[in-house]
């Protein structure tokens, strides 16, 4: 999901900076293309430099939207030859930038960093700090597609420090999620991480910026609308104005068409005269009619614009509505946005103080490493939940004539780990710790028997033999008796590590664990037996340890490297050997690497001559 | 049917099953938060693809990580294609580990031990 992210911000960057290179856009026949360019090089010969400059970056735009990249490139630096003659160095930086890009299109990654790194020169000369970010931010892209990513952070940093200066928020998106990339593929997780929640925060704010703009653009349209309804409703006043004074008019014409009638009639004797009056009156009756249509044929032309301000009125009124709307809507989501995050922080509240609740239980029912060293003076247990509760869980018992009178003050050690971690590994663990107690309560007490017996009641208990449930746990479990002479052991996927005379031995165990998908008849755990005759320094651990992710080349810890950390130290009491263990898991993940699984391990002495 | 094709991230594998020529591949880490939802996919596809299989199939795992409750859904995975075997097909499975990773080369031992399959090793 990240990797399409940087991806189409790649291409995006790219895009505007080939954009702002791209303007002129010629289109050329391929015959036409060659008079051009001996157009562009007699030019060159004649001295018209500038000339020959504008024509050789036509022809190389047309050759490199042609795809025809080789041409493109020697055309620019025909190009750059004619530029350095006028002493254009702006046109000679952007020119290398196309160059590199071409190349970098090419893929010929060594040729592109050349000429980015020319176009950084000349912006450096030039102390244009702009130009010096978007140089270098290229060359570490490039660098980042070569792979040289030490290199890339580099180029990188200085651009940042620049983008900063400036606020360029467009700059710093471009150094924050290349530095992300850089970082993650040298696996400085933790960095990279680092940096793309950086380039989070800047895209929202882009985004925000993009929003505030838009809708400063949408007031801006509402105050326009409303400016022009304004002028409308001015013209309209003015032009109903006119009406009125044209009504006058029409009012005081009648007026005299009237007095004129009245002539006619006073005048009835004198026939010539009267004719020719009745001709000009009729003549003046006619211009009267002509005029009065003419009016209102005016009239009809102004009732139509009305009619048309009125429609384009009702228009702009309408996109008020529509924008108020937007407003509104946007206003909303607002709202619910924040209810949202609120209702949230509420709820992650409330279940980080039920999981804190619950670990105080967990806290309660295990034993403690106190106990566990009144029964082995010399011992230790280091337990580190990844979460808050754990999946993980030590358990030991000294057992007493009532449960197995044969054992009386036999000790069995335990080291558990129920599949998951966190809340549902913490209800396992619960499982299991009361069911070891009840299963040695009833006398069971050889490793093997209490592994076999656990199994059988974990798949009966969560029906396993009719659904498709698979939980269950890994775990280690030992059995010293006989006055520490003698230890017996069982492992379902976890072995015993013991030390004498600084020899490390491992007992493997099944390979099976409890619980689970049984494919044999019924499952029956391997006991191991043997002869303590020197101290011997016993470890029991889950696979939390070893699988940890860590080291200069994040790898796993591994059983072998906890083998032999285990037997360097296996002479220092055990409570120092527990802190060799914290710093060593502390020095393997460095800051870097986060805890993967819930740590476990158990360390214990026995010495028969002692007992 | 269709192949099955899922993206590798930092806490899932790689996953390219490939029904035209009977070739699985996983690759990658398994540690996903919820194993149910990312593996029912794959052990579906395994479901389907054994009704009407290529006559040879091949599986490689190479895998860097595996918890707990993954290395039971690659037992279940196994268990399936492990019926080709009783179907008269042939089966070839191939359990790839990084260099010194002793660990993770005794897991395909504790599963060729639990499964009763032939299992090739390769280091990666």
């Amino acid at each position: 999901m990240k990797i399409q992210f940087i991806k189409i911000t790649f291409a995006l960057i790219f895009a505007l900076i080939s954009l702002s290179n791209f303007g002129q856009g010629f289109d050329f026949a391929p015959e036409k293309a060659e008079e051009y360019k001996a157009e562009a090089f007699k030019h060159f010969q004649d001295g018209n430099f500038t000339e020959a400059s504008r024509r050789f970056n036509n022809l190389g735009f047309f050759y490199w939207e042609k795809n025809q990249y080789k041409n493109a490139i020697d055309i620019f630096k025909e190009s750059v030859k004619a530029n350095e003659k006028i002493g254009n160095i702006n046109a000679v930086r952007q020119i290398y930038n196309n160059i590199g890009q071409i190349y970098f299109e090419l893929q010929d990654f060594d040729s592109s960093i050349d000429y980015q790194k020319k176009g950084l020169d000349i912006a450096r000369s030039q102390k244009r700090r702009a130009e010096i970010a978007s140089s270098l931010i290229n060359l570490a892209s490039t660098k980042t597609e070569k792979g040289l990513n030490q290199k890339a952070i580099n180029n990188l940093e200085e651009a940042l420090q620049i983008a900063t200066e400036l606020n360029e928020m467009i700059v710093l998106r471009s150094c924050y999620v290349l530095l992300a990339k850089n970082y993650d593929a040298i696996g400085k997780a933790e960095k990279a991480r680092e940096y793309y929640d950086l380039f989070a925060i800047i895209e929202r704010r882009i985004q925000e910026e993009q929003a505030r703009k838009t809708r400063e653009k949408a007031s801006r349209m509402v105050e326009q609308a409303q400016a022009e309804k304004q002028a409308t409703a001015v013209e309209l006043t003015v032009r109903q104005q006119e009406l009125v004074s044209t009504r006058q008019t029409l009012q005081e014409v009648e007026q005299v068409s009237r007095e004129r009638q009245l002539q006619i009639d006073l005048m009835e004797q004198e026939r010539l005269l009267q004719e020719e009056q009745i001709r000009r009156q009729k003549l003046l009756r006619n211009t009267l009619i002509s005029g009065s249509a003419f009016v209102i044929l005016f009239a009809l032309v102004i009732l139509y614009s009305l009619f048309e301000k009125k429609r384009a009125n009702k228009k702009l009124a309408q996109q008020n509505i529509e924008i108020s709307q937007q407003r509104d809507q946007i206003a909303i989501k607002n709202n619910e946005i924040e209810h949202a995050y609120k209702e949230i922080k509420w709820q992650n509240d409330k279940i980080t103080d039920s999981i804190a609740y619950a670990q105080r239980i967990q806290e309660a029912i295990l034993p403690g490493e106190e106990d566990f060293q009144s029964l082995f003076k010399d011992s230790f247990i280091f337990f580190r939940p990844r979460d808050v509760v754990s999946g993980d869980f030590f358990w030991f018992r000294k057992i007493s004539a009532k449960d197995n009178p044969a054992y009386e003050n036999a000790m069995i050690v335990a080291a558990v780990d129920c599949t998951g971690h966190g809340v549902p590994g913490a209800f396992m663990s619960m499982i299991g710790v009361n069911l070891l107690e009840t299963i040695t309560r009833r006398g069971i007490i050889n490793p093997a028997q209490i592994l076999n017996e656990l199994h059988k009641t974990i798949r009966k208990s969560l029906k396993q033999y009719k659904n498709d449930n698979r939980d269950g746990m890994e775990m280690s479990i030992a059995l010293i008796h006989d006055k520490c002479k003698k230890l017996e052991f069982a492992g379902a996927k976890n072995p015993l590590i013991y030390v004498t005379d600084k020899k490390v031995h491992t007992i493997k165990g099944d390979p099976t664990p409890i619980g689970g998908l049984q494919l044999e008849e019924e499952r029956l755990f391997t006991n191991f037996e043997l002869e303590i005759k020197k101290p011997t320094a016993c470890y029991l651990f889950s696979d939390g340890y070893p699988d940890q992710f860590g080291g200069p080349n994040g790898d796993k810890f591994s059983t072998k490297r906890l083998k032999e950390l285990l037997g360097q130290n296996n002479k220092k009491p055990m409570i120092e050997q527990k802190v060799l263990v914290d710093q060593e898991f502390k020095n393997w993940t460095s800051d870097t690497y986060k805890q993967v699984d819930d740590l476990l391990i158990v360390g214990f002495r026995i010495n028969p001559e002692q007992q | 049917m269709d192949n099955l094709s899922i993206f590798g991230t930092e806490d899932s594998p790689r996953v390219y099953f490939d029904a035209e020529n009977g070739m699985l591949e996983i690759t990658g880490r398994s540690l996903p938060e919820n194993i149910n939802v990312f593996y029912h996919p794959i052990i579906d596809w395994a479901l389907q693809y054994i009704k009407n299989p290529k006559p040879k199939t091949k599986i490689d795992f190479k895998l860097e990580y595996l918890n707990s409750a993954s290395s039971k859904k690659i037992l279940e995975l196994l268990v399936i294609l492990k019926q080709l075997l009783a179907m008269g097909y042939e089966l070839e499975i191939n359990w790839f580990h990084k260099f010194e990773d002793e660990d993770m080369f005794e897991e395909g031992k504790d599963f060729e031990t639990m499964t009763k399959l032939e299992f090739d090793y390769y280091e990666m």
